[in-house]
C-alpha cells in the first residue's frame, strides 16, 4: 500500500486542535508557532514539572522542547497527533534532564529537607471543586508526600507521567525488577493510606 | 485453588496485565470466591488513576505568559545566531 504524503492525511474528527496549525507551521509562520506554544505549553509544562518537580528545570525543559519542535518540525510525519509528538519530545527532554541531574550531587532529586524540588503539584482553585474529589485528592497527595523518595519518584514517573518500566529503569539507572518492586510498594502504600491503614515500606 | 498470599504476590503483574492467561484465570477464580482479595485488586488497580487525577494541575496564567515569552525569546535568539553563523 502506498503511503499518503503526511500533509494529505487528515486528522481524525475531534482530533488534537494543534493539528490545525500544521500547514502554517510547515510554512514557517511565526504566529502559528506562537499559537502552538500557547496551546501545548500547559501539556509540556505538566510533563516537565511532573517528572522533574523543580520549577526552574521544568521551565528550561519547556524551552528545550519547543526549540526542538521548531528545529525538527520537518521530521514530523503526521501519523500521530502533533500534541502527542510534542509530548514525546518533552518527555525525552525531561528524561535527559533527569539523567543529567542524577549525576550532579549538588542538585539531588530527593531533597530530604523539602526544597522546591520536593513540592507536589496542587490543583488550582479552578480545578475539580467537588468537595469529595478535593478531599480525596488531598489525601492522595499527602500519601504520596509521605512515601520514601525512592518509591515516590517511581510512582510519579509511572502513574503520573505514564512512563514504561524500561524508561523509568533507564532514567533512574536501576533495574526493571527494582522499578516494579518500588512501584508495587508505592501503590500499596497509597492504597493503604486511603484505607487509613499503614503498610510497612522497609 | 490459589491462596490469598499467592494472589498478593502476583498482584502487580496481574494488574499490569503482565501474566499468562492460565495464571490470570486461576487468580480470577480466587477473586470470585474471596471478597477481600477482590477488593484488594479493585482498590490497588485504581491507585494509578487516582494518583494521576490528584496531580492534575492547570497551568497558572502568569506562568503560561512567561513560558510563551521564554520560548519565543529563545527561538528568536536561535534564529539570530543561525542567520549570523
Amino acid at each position: 500500500m502506498t503511503e499518503l504524503p503526511a500533509r494529505m492525511r487528515l486528522p481524525a474528527p475531534g482530533a488534537d486542535p494543534a493539528d490545525a496549525l500544521i500547514p502554517a507551521l510547515r510554512a514557517g509562520d511565526p504566529g502559528a508557532f506562537r499559537d502552538l506554544v500557547h496551546l501545548l505549553g500547559p501539556r509540556v509544562w505538566r510533563i516537565a514539572i511532573g517528572m522533574l518537580r523543580h520549577e526552574q528545570d521544568a521551565r528550561e525543559v519547556v524551552q528545550e522542547t519547543f526549540l526542538n519542535v521548531h528545529r525538527h518540525l520537518d521530521r514530523f510525519r503526521g501519523d500521530a497527533p502533533l500534541g502527542a509528538w510534542v509530548g514525546r519530545i518533552a518527555k525525552n527532554a525531561a528524561l535527559m534532564r533527569l539523567r543529567t541531574r542524577r549525576r550532579k550531587p549538588e542538585t539531588p532529586l530527593d531533597d530530604p529537607d523539602g526544597g522546591p524540588g520536593r513540592e507536589l503539584a496542587h490543583p488550582g482553585p479552578g480545578a475539580h471543586s467537588a468537595v469529595e474529589a478535593a478531599q480525596l485528592g488531598e489525601r492522595i497527595r499527602a500519601a504520596i508526600e509521605r512515601l520514601p523518595d525512592r518509591y515516590r519518584e517511581v510512582l510519579l514517573l509511572a502513574d503520573d507521567q505514564e512512563l514504561s518500566m524500561l524508561e523509568i529503569a533507564q532514567a533512574l539507572e536501576i533495574s526493571v525488577p527494582n522499578v516494579k518492586t518500588r512501584l508495587h510498594r508505592a501503590r500499596l502504600a497509597v492504597r493503604a493510606a486511603l484505607e487509613a491503614d499503614e503498610v510497612p515500606l522497609d | 485453588m490459589m491462596t490469598c498470599t499467592q494472589v498478593a504476590d502476583l498482584l502487580f503483574d496481574y494488574c499490569e496485565g503482565d501474566i499468562d492467561e492460565h495464571t490470570s484465570t486461576t487468580i480470577e477464580q480466587h477473586l470470585d470466591a474471596c471478597e477481600e482479595c477482590d477488593r484488594l485488586v479493585r482498590t490497588y488497580s485504581a491507585v494509578g488513576g487516582l494518583v494521576r487525577d490528584a496531580l492534575l494541575q492547570p497551568l497558572p496564567p502568569e506562568l503560561q505568559e512567561t513560558l510563551d515569552e521564554d520560548v519565543l525569546r529563545a527561538l528568536a535568539q536561535e534564529r539570530r545566531s543561525a542567520a549570523g553563523g
